[in-house]
């Protein structure tokens, strides 16, 4: 008792607002998203305009970051860049969270030959090299956003999937379920009305998580070219571009690097935070 | 009209990798309409395997009903389909059980646990469901049950979530409630007033009960008539006072005096010797000779069979039930 009329949401809710880490996450994540979706209102300039006569620029008056090779202004860039890294995050991991979590949960409810071959298919997948993996997709479907999706949500599930199976095996045996399925509950509402919430905090956790790793690793493969395609202005393809003039005009690789860091550690903290708050066996009264 | 249940030669049997589990094995008995039967035995017994063969929800694997059939209201619901089974779960059959710490999901306010049988079985929408278990915690004697409809079951204490259980449970006014040791995890004074309430529920909503327990007490307290199980069998059928008076089969007869008396000095108890067989690999012929005081020569070697000795008892001893062996030979 004592926690008067909130429940689950609101005790974790309440747990993430005294953790300064996770506070710091939230607005790390939530300026990104907003720049993000204001991308338009917020860039002080569109990010495929050109300006021959000011390639290079240093920061300074009008162009707060500066400018690139070809004079287009890097502020209103990474602003848009922001875009194509939460757009990427989010996609794949809702797939690889879908597929995920999917497969975890009949594996570990079911049991038996179902759990053998979803197991061993995730191992099969766990033995390929995430970026690998990813290069060698995008290779053969050609690069462009969907490969891109896909590729990164191809390579996230397997873990997802291994998660939740786990969780689910750990709950399968408990009396609830039982009393669930006494009730005439069929088991596809066992599994995702009674089941699957059972295993919500683990897969929220690992989702902040995996939006961190999907962030590098657009920016990885679109460092290697292999990611959005030009004029798309992406945190990986700037440092990309960027990396002939180091020594001219080190702003061009200094300010996407900075924004890809400050993206990965805003969600890690965040999920890091989300850890402590939704861990049931953490009691809000310690001693 | 046909008995409400009736198991016949009932046997749920587990394929283990240590060998088979005869969890189960050749279980008869009946339920009549509005009755409350004791199920008796040790763990480990078949008490609770019997219940969930009831059910069809004995997992499988490794277990498995490998014959005997079970009636409910004169038919078999071993050949029911899944979905027949689902429409009798919680509707026709409901079942509560031991752990009230672990039986209510924790994600789920009790409400929405008591709507969602409601919901499933009797068509209602959501809010009619939700109001409908506003009034059924009020049955079960829950105090403010307005606010506690919205609460989670970690907010609850254990006699409040067995409660909500029970409410659970006779939502959709089931023919027959199977409680599996409604009582052990509560304390003394909880579990009277549960076992109280269950007594005054059954009066009112006019349903039968299959009280599983380990606690002789609780059956003298509850029940009519009494099954006792022992490695998976039934041993002795009869009812309470007369199971009282004079236990027929020395298994029972070693329950009862394993029970410390109020009124007669008694220094150590009486305890049966030796141990439950292990199930994997049984003793020949009767299952309770190697710890049974009486042991003869037949007894190592056939297994004795459940014979009526008259006036609704029924027990399985070659010593006991003399007429038996003539019957056999």
């Amino acid at each position: 008792m004592g926690y008067g009329m909130d429940g689950l949401w609101a005790r974790a809710r309440r747990r993430l607002g005294r953790n300064r880490g996770a506070r710091a996450g939230l607005v790390i994540v939530g300026t990104l998203a907003v720049a993000a979706l204001l991308a338009p209102v917020l860039a002080p300039q569109p990010p495929g305009r050109m300006d021959l006569d000011r390639v290079l620029l240093p920061p300074g008056p009008g162009h707060p970051l500066g400018t690139d090779y070809f004079g287009r202004d890097m502020l209103s860039r990474l602003i848009y860049g922001a875009r194509v890294s939460l757009t990427v995050g989010v996609v794949a991991q809702s797939l690889s969270a879908t597929v995920g979590v999917t497969l975890g949960l009949v594996a570990g409810y079911c049991g038996g030959w179902t759990d053998l071959v979803i197991m061993r298919l995730v191992e099969l997948m766990l033995c390929f090299p995430d970026l690998l993996l990813a290069v060698g997709l995008t290779v053969a479907l050609g690069p462009g956003p969907y490969t891109l999706f896909l590729a990164l949500g191809l390579v996230g599930w397997p873990g997802m999937a291994r998660l939740v199976r786990g969780e689910a095996l750990a709950l399968r045996d408990r009396e609830f379920l039982e009393a669930a399925r006494a009730t005439g509950t069929g088991p596809v509402r066992v599994l995702w009305g009674h089941l699957f919430p059972n295993c919500l905090s683990p897969v929220i956790i690992a989702v902040t998580g995996g939006m961190a790793a999907c962030i590098m690793a657009e920016a990885s493969l679109s460092f290697l070219g292999l990611g959005a395609q030009p004029p798309t202005p992406s945190w990986g393809s700037m440092l990309n571009l960027g990396r002939p003039y180091l020594h001219l005009a080190p702003h061009l690789v200094i300010f996407p690097g900075l924004a890809i860091a400050l993206a990965v550690f805003g969600f890690n903290l965040l999920g890091d935070g989300l850890r402590d708050a939704l861990d049931p066996r953490r009691s809000d009264f310690p001693g | 009209m046909s008995r409400l249940l009736e198991l016949d030669k009932l046997k749920t049997y587990f394929y283990t990798e240590e060998g088979v589990v005869l969890a189960v094995d050749g279980v008869s008995f009946h339920i009549e309409r509005g009755e409350t039967l004791g199920v008796v035995g040790e763990s480990g017994c078949g008490k609770s395997v019997t219940a969930l063969s009831i059910l069809r929800l004995v997992p499988n694997p490794p277990g498995r009903i490998i014959g005997g059939d079970i009636l409910f209201e004169g038919q078999s619901i071993l050949r029911k389909t899944e979905a027949q089974m689902r429409d009798l779960r919680g509707n026709d059959i409901a079942m509560i059980f031991q752990e009230p710490m672990t039986s209510l999901n924790p994600v789920y306010t009790c409400g929405e646990q008591i709507a969602e049988a409601i919901e499933l079985h009797q068509g209602l929408r959501k809010r009619e469901a939700l109001e409908k278990a506003v009034d059924m915690l009020k049955l079960v004697g829950i105090p403010g049950p307005e606010r506690r409809v919205r609460e989670y079951p970690h907010q609850l204490s254990g006699g409040m979530r067995q409660r909500v259980m029970i409410a659970m449970a006779l939502s959709c006014n089931p023919k027959l409630l199977m409680a599996d040791e409604p009582t052990t995890a509560l304390d003394v004074t909880i579990q009277a007033q549960i076992l109280e309430l269950m007594k005054d529920l059954k009066q009112e909503l006019g349903m039968a009960i299959m009280l599983i327990t380990h606690d002789l007490g609780v059956i003298a307290e509850m029940a009519k008539r009494v099954v006792v199980m022992y490695a998976g069998k039934v041993v002795e059928e009869a009812d309470v006072a007369g199971l009282f008076r004079k236990p027929l089969h020395p298994y029972t007869e070693g329950l009862l005096s394993s029970i410390p008396r109020l009124n007669r000095p008694q220094g150590r108890l009486h305890v049966i010797t030796g141990q439950v067989p292990n199930p994997v690999n049984l003793p020949p012929g009767c299952r309770f000779h190697p710890r049974c005081p009486y042991t003869e020569d037949i007894c190592l070697q056939r297994e004795p069979e459940l014979v009526d000795t008259g006036g609704g008892r029924l027990v399985s001893c070659w010593v006991r039930a003399g007429g038996s062996r003539a019957e056999v030979a």
